[in-house]
């Protein structure tokens, strides 16, 4: 069995990050009657011996479970939310070693996190990170978590992301990254997360953007559904309830969301299956060209995530709304766009036949890159969310993503064009103007090979029906 | 090496020839004394084996035919048939013409007769016979198809009988397949066999025999001589340098007589043997060297011309011995750079004994080793150091040269022999059944 | 004589498992001596406890597939798995062919390759080895693979047949088809001969004849383990004269697929249906073969929605006229087929109907082509049976449709660069795509 190390970084990667620990103990609680230290768990817990704080650990699967230890780094420049968590009920999860703060924060400012704190704290990430490894018997993934539009996030993230690439060149790196909103409080957002762009465009191998928006619009959807008659609240569903996480804090809803596409992407590699689906088929299945590696997330049932229980979703049901518009955690419709390649993962009562029949019933309105005219990829792990019947998560992808870029570069290229708190990043030791201009670059000819997908498969649609076959190899008789 | 002892090591060797001879089956084979006095002339008690053996091993060659053969040596058909036979395997000489031409009149003595023998051993048909003896040992043995595949021309082989022809090679690959793995089972059995029978026959197992089919016993036994058969070849693949060494000597002894006779007749100036030659006077060495050389040149066309005959016959045979030439090889390359394989390039950097070793030793030797040492492009040059011409003072100096050095080879290759047969027999005790 | 099975990934892992079971159930229902004896003696060996352990290897760069099989062959109490014959790692090949042909494969070539020789000394006489992969994934298609190509090279003498299972059309792997042909074009030169079982095919068989409503890889992976151990359990050759053959693989190998360039095996049983509808079903053999032979020339997999329309040729017309329109021809040419009968009066059975010339290609006459096994003890809880591995065009449209995927992909180079990231280069893809094409012009040729 492999692991995965989570490095969280930043206020909003901490916070997502915290409400991940909380559910995924709470799913191995709910499967692992027994108390016994196996597999599933040490996928993403090292099992401590109690008796010698935190240094001797007794990872040996079949163990009793002393004392667990989340595979994560923290990483902030500021201290308020970092010093929340291991105040709060999950403090028993984290070592000081595992944290690494300032007090200062990045100012929002890009420059602060990637160039200034990069530099002065490369050695001590390094060190953290690799500690973490060292206890992990076969490493296979990092995730790292982090907002686009804050300093600390953006900046820093993208320099950590950097620095496991150099130093971990074999081990998947899968980012979950949260967009801000349109209306973002923070000015320079743009900027941060144009420059995080194109960082994560060439460092990452997988990119889950999330964007702010979406989830709010989600959230409001399903509170509106929860006014509606239903028979009480569920209790014992992790998917939206912070229950044992403490007070619910304003964004915990959200965060919630976020970690349950963590927990799902991970489901098939920490438990059985009869399709398993491993963390390094992701990006082997749905990047089919290194740069286009976006893939925009969709998760069902996201109502009973609002733990007002409506009647459980037929598992058709939830195929369909794995692609609609409104389960998608970017503003985007994958169904008028095109798919390069999707991905579906099942989870709970699900059957080979209910995948076969979805994906047939769907397939039609559906419209695939003519190369990949059956690019889908499935998984079914056994074990469905805990107060569940089943799951599905769909990674799509799919061109729609460039909407957000598109957007993303306009607001950039309005607050460029005024110069405006240029003279902030400019200051910052290792920053220079080109940085812009290059960042800038990175991001229109994504959204450039993006257009030029649409353009290639609306030009083919056009002229027939069914793509035409590239000319066959001849053979001479 | 002291004289005394190197006889007794000859009489040695010429023992693992007869011992080889009888095994393939020949029913007149002299005895080692008979060979060693054969070299010096004689008389008829030693050349009637001889003659005997030589129609023995003609006959078991298929080159005479057995119904043809009157009885007794002593008769001029018995030995105009022998004649016929050698000249028919390229041995060319001069006193066969004679036997066929004036039958009784013309008497060769035992020593050419030995010769005779040693040009049939080393142009292959000891590898015959011991295939033909294989053979009729082993009862899985397989006709090599003895059908000529048809003659297939560009035009006739149209795309449906080439798959035809495909499918059906592989059918057969298939089945070699499923035989190979039939015949270890059946070694494994056979040899489970063996061990319960032989090693205490004495008691109970004995009764397992008599009970036990009879065909089986026999299959045993002949496995037993097949097994004896392969090892006096391989005795004999260990020792026939020595063997080969002393038939030079033969060749010499028969050369120096020769030369008197030239001296002899010099005067005189016909003389059958020299209606080829021309006389060196004055160097007699240079002229012995010439009249091999001219005997060479035509057996070696010969020679040239009988091997692609054979080659498709005989590979089974080459085959063994290059494994076991690998085997040794790999022990004493350095040893047997220097000491064997005449025709081996790396010998080009040794002055130019070369080429004179090589005609002078091929004779005899030629036949079994080039299968192995000789690739086919090597055998074009081969012919062009015959057809040039050496002046006769360098070639005098170079026999000299040669003659030092070979003898000091003969030496050294006697004791790395020794050395190998040695540690080949104590490998060889443990070995019971030789898979094909 | 024994066959030593390598399973390999996630599926050769899950198929071999119900393979053993099938067998070690069927052999233990004949209460037939000589056939149980001949099936043990092919698959098992008998512990020092005097439990049956099959004579597999399994292989797998993660452990849970494994361990899965493992117990559950272990909880059959009939059979069970060598203790170590098992080998796995911690990190799956994601995939990737060329991460378990290339890093994989020769990672670990030791460490199998000892597995394997372990139970090939266990055999008195090895029959062969057959492997079990599918071609989609990583692990199977890649690190299976290379364990052939070690395998020939061990056992240069030996009779390898490759069992692969075909991905579904879609919705397994994205990546399936450059792994199909990638293995696919390796196994063509090592292999003797390659089994082929297709997805589609198998799970429709399981909702249309057997009738199951929720199909699971379970259903699928016993009825190809149902129609694998139809052609491999003990039966009686035609001139094996009243003794179970010996040498099955052999057998098989060389009548089916002696020529080279056509190795491609499909197969196909029948009766097929539900267990609750058995006891009501009745079989005669005419009926039987009536409908096997319909089903090969038609190109029907399986007994239903035969198109009893197709006949065969009158005369044969030239090749490369029905080459040219090879998709439109419904009429399916065979190479070789082998008809394997299994039951009660098996020895009444005649066969007539598969030895008409017309059925073949031209240039093999169909004493060559044509093979019959049979046995009288009755298959798997079937009074009757009948089972065709047949070298034919069947397999053409789905290998032209792998390909043609493959290479609408390779044109515009998608995913080109997880490939050559493990040492696997476009040319080798080109090199792979010609090998195929080629082999895909000798089936059209058949015709």
């Amino acid at each position: 069995m492999t692991q995965s190390i989570v490095v969280q970084v930043g206020q909003c990667g901490n916070q997502v990050g915290c409400r991940f620990w909380d559910l995924a103990l709470r799913e191995h609680a709910h499967v692992n009657k027994k108390g016994v230290y196996d597999e599933a768990l040490g996928s993403f817990f090292r099992n401590v011996d109690s008796r010698s704080s935190g240094a001797g650990s007794c990872d040996t699967m079949g163990g009793r479970i002393q004392r667990l230890k989340a595979r994560a780094v923290l990483v902030d420049m500021e201290e308020g939310v970092v010093n929340q968590i291991v105040q709060g009920p999950l403090r028993d999860l984290f070592d000081t070693t595992q944290l690494l703060t300032d007090v200062s924060g990045s100012g929002n400012n890009w420059a602060v996190g990637h160039m200034t704190y990069g530099s002065a704290y490369r050695e001590q990430i390094v060190e953290k990170v690799r500690r973490a490894a060292e206890h992990c018997d076969c490493l296979q993934c990092f995730f790292l978590i982090h907002s686009m539009g804050g300093g600390t996030g953006s900046g820093l993230g993208t320099r950590v992301l950097g620095l496991l690439e150099e130093e971990f060149p074999e081990v998947c790196r899968i980012v979950t990254s949260v967009y801000p909103s349109e209306e973002d409080d923070v000015i320079t957002s743009p900027y941060n997360s144009v420059l995080a762009m194109r960082e994560l465009t060439e460092h990452a191998d997988c990119v889950l953007p999330v964007e702010n928006q979406s989830l709010v619009e989600i959230l409001t959807r399903v509170r509106l559904m929860s006014r509606a008659p239903g028979p009480g609240v569920k209790t014992d569903s992790t998917l939206i309830s912070s229950q044992g996480g403490g007070p619910e804090k304003p964004f915990d809803s959200m965060n919630n969301i976020i970690a349950n596409l963590l927990l799902n992407i991970t489901s098939s590699a920490r438990f059985e299956g009869s399709l398993n689906m491993d963390l390094n088929e992701i990006s082997m299945n749905l990047v089919p060209f290194p740069r286009l590696h976006y893939l925009v997330p969709s998760l069902s049932p996201l109502h009973s995530l609002a733990d007002c229980s409506i009647t459980p979703k037929r598992p058709d049901q939830m195929f369909s709304d794995a692609f609609s518009k409104d389960h998608q955690l970017i503003r985007a419709d994958p169904k008028n766009s095109l798919y390069l390649a999707c991905a579906l993962m099942g989870r709970g009562d699900l059957l080979l036949s209910d995948l076969r029949r979805n994906i047939h019933r769907l397939r039609s309105s559906l419209s695939f890159v003519s190369w990949n005219p059956e690019g889908w990829k499935t998984s079914l792990c056994s074990v469905a969310p805990v107060g569940h019947a089943h799951s599905l998560l769909a990674l799509a992808n799919n061109t729609c993503v460039k909407g957000t870029f598109t957007a993303l570069r306009d607001r950039y290229t309005r607050l460029y064009r005024k110069k405006a708190h240029l003279h902030h990043y400019l200051q910052e030791e290792g920053m220079e103007l080109s940085l812009f201009s290059q960042a800038a670059e990175s991001l229109s000819s994504l959204i450039e090979e993006y257009d030029q997908l649409d353009r290639s498969s609306s030009s083919s649609s056009s002229s027939s029906s069914s793509s035409p076959d590239a000319p066959r190899l001849q053979i001479a008789t | 090496m002291h004289p005394s002892k190197r006889a007794v090591k000859v009489k040695e060797v010429i023992g693992v020839l007869c011992k080889l001879l009888t095994a393939t089956g020949l029913d007149s084979v002299p005895t080692p004394e008979v060979f060693r006095r054969a070299k010096f002339n004689c008389g008829p008690e030693v050349e009637d084996p001889f003659w005997r053996l030589l129609a023995s091993v003609l006959k078991t060659c298929n080159i005479i035919s057995v119904d043809a053969s009157p009885k007794l040596p002593g008769t001029s058909d018995y030995r105009k048939l022998v004649a016929v036979g050698l000249w028919q395997n390229g041995y060319h000489i001069d006193w066969i013409k004679c036997v066929r031409e004036r039958g009784e009149e013309c008497n060769p003595c035992s020593r050419d007769l030995l010769l005779a023998l040693g040009w049939l051993l080393a142009t292959g048909t000891l590898e015959t016979m011991l295939a033909h003896r294989a053979q009729q040992l082993d009862s899985t043995w397989l006709e090599p198809a003895g059908v000529t595949p048809p003659t297939v021309h560009g035009a006739q082989m149209d795309h449906s009988s080439l798959r035809k022809l495909q499918w059906l090679i592989g059918s057969l690959r298939f089945q070699r397949r499923s035989l190979l793995s039939m015949q270890e089972e059946w070694s494994k059995l056979m040899n489970m066999v063996l061990s319960v029978c032989f090693p205490s026959s004495s008691s109970s197992s004995s009764t397992f025999i008599s009970d036990s089919n009879s065909a089986l016993q026999e299959e045993c036994v002949r496995m037993q001589e097949l097994c004896h058969l392969l090892k006096s070849y391989v005795d004999w693949k260990h020792t026939e340098k020595l063997f080969w060494a002393w038939m030079d000597s033969v060749v010499e002894c028969h050369a120096t007589d020769k030369r008197e006779v030239c001296l002899v007749d010099q005067d005189a100036k016909v003389s059958a043997n020299r209606s080829r030659a021309v006389c060196h006077h004055g160097n007699q060495r240079l002229e012995c060297f010439n009249y091999m050389l001219l005997g060479l040149l035509t057996v070696q066309e010969m020679r040239g011309q009988r091997r692609e005959k054979e080659e498709p016959r005989r590979r089974w045979v080459t085959e063994g011995d290059d494994k076991l030439l690998a085997e040794r090889d790999s022990r004493t390359l350095p040893d047997m750079l220097q000491t064997s394989s005449p025709l081996s390039p790396c010998l080009s950097t040794h002055i130019s004994p070369g080429p004179l070793r090589q005609a002078y030793r091929v004779r005899l030797q030629g036949e079994t080793e080039m299968p192995h040492s000789c690739s086919p492009a090597e055998k074009p040059s081969y012919g062009a150091v015959l057809a040039g011409k050496l002046q006769a003072s360098e070639a005098s100096r170079l026999l000299l040269l040669t003659e030092a050095s070979l003898l000091e080879r003969k030496e050294r290759c006697q004791r790395a022999n020794r050395m190998q047969l040695q540690e080949m027999i104590g490998r060889l005790e443990d070995l019971v059944l030789i898979a094909p | 004589m024994s066959i030593v099975t390598v399973q390999l990934g996630q599926c050769g892992n899950q198929v071999g498992q119900e393979l053993f079971d099938v067998i070690c159930k069927d052999a233990h229902d004949g209460q037939k001596k000589g056939y149980n004896d001949a099936s043990t003696e092919r698959f098992f060996h008998e512990t020092t406890t005097g439990d049956l352990s099959s004579r597999a290897v399994l292989i797998d760069m993660e452990p849970k597939v494994i361990n899965h099989s493992m117990s559950k062959a272990a909880k059959s109490g009939r059979w069970r798995y060598g203790e170590k014959s098992h080998f796995s790692q911690k990190q799956g090949s994601g995939n990737n062919w060329a991460n378990g042909f290339c890093v994989h494969g020769p990672r670990h070539r030791e460490a199998m390759e000892d597995l394997v020789r372990r139970e090939v000394e266990r055999c008195d006489r090895l029959a062969g080895v057959m492997t079990m992969m599918s071609v989609a994934g990583g692990t199977g298609s890649g690190v299976g693979t290379y364990v052939t190509q070690c395998l020939r090279e061990v056992y240069p003498n030996s009779f390898i047949l490759n069992h692969l299972t075909w991905p579904y059309d879609s919705g397994e792997v994205i990546v399936q088809n450059y792994n199909s042909v990638l293995t696919l074009s390796h196994l063509y030169g090592l292999s003797d001969a390659i089994l082929v079982h297709e997805n589609d095919t198998v799970h429709r068989i399981c909702a249309q004849l057997l009738n199951i409503k929720h199909i699971s890889f379970g259903d699928v992976n016993r009825v190809i383990a149902h129609q694998l151990a139809s052609v491999l359990q003990p039966a009686l050759t035609t001139d094996s004269y009243g003794v179970y053959s010996r040498n099955p693989l052999g057998e098989l190998v060389s009548s089916l697929a002696c020529h080279p360039e056509y190795k491609l095996l499909s197969v196909c049983s029948i009766p097929q249906v539900a267990s609750s509808s058995m006891a009501y079903s009745v079989f005669s053999w005419p009926g039987l073969l009536k409908h096997l032979r319909q089903m090969l020339i038609s190109n029907t997999k399986m007994e239903e929605g035969i198109d009893w329309q197709v006949r065969a040729p009158p005369a044969h017309c030239g090749g490369a006229e029905s080459a040219r329109s090879f998709r439109t021809t419904v009429f399916n040419t065979s190479l070789a087929n082998l008809l394997i009968l299994r039951g009660k009066d098996v020895f009444s059975a005649e066969a007539d109907g598969f030895q008409e010339a017309a059925l073949y290609t031209s240039w093999l006459p169909s004493r060559e082509a044509f093979s019959m096994w049979k046995s009288p003890v009755s298959f798997n809880q079937y009074e009757k049976s009948a089972t065709l591995v047949s070298n034919s065009q069947t397999l053409l449209k789905p290998l032209d449709n792998m390909v043609r995927k493959a290479w609408n992909m390779f044109a515009s180079r998608a995913y080109i660069h997880q490939y050559t990231k493990f040492g696997i280069a476009e040319e080798d893809f080109l090199d792979s795509f010609t090998s195929l094409e080629q082999v895909l012009s000798s089936y059209i040729q058949l015709g």
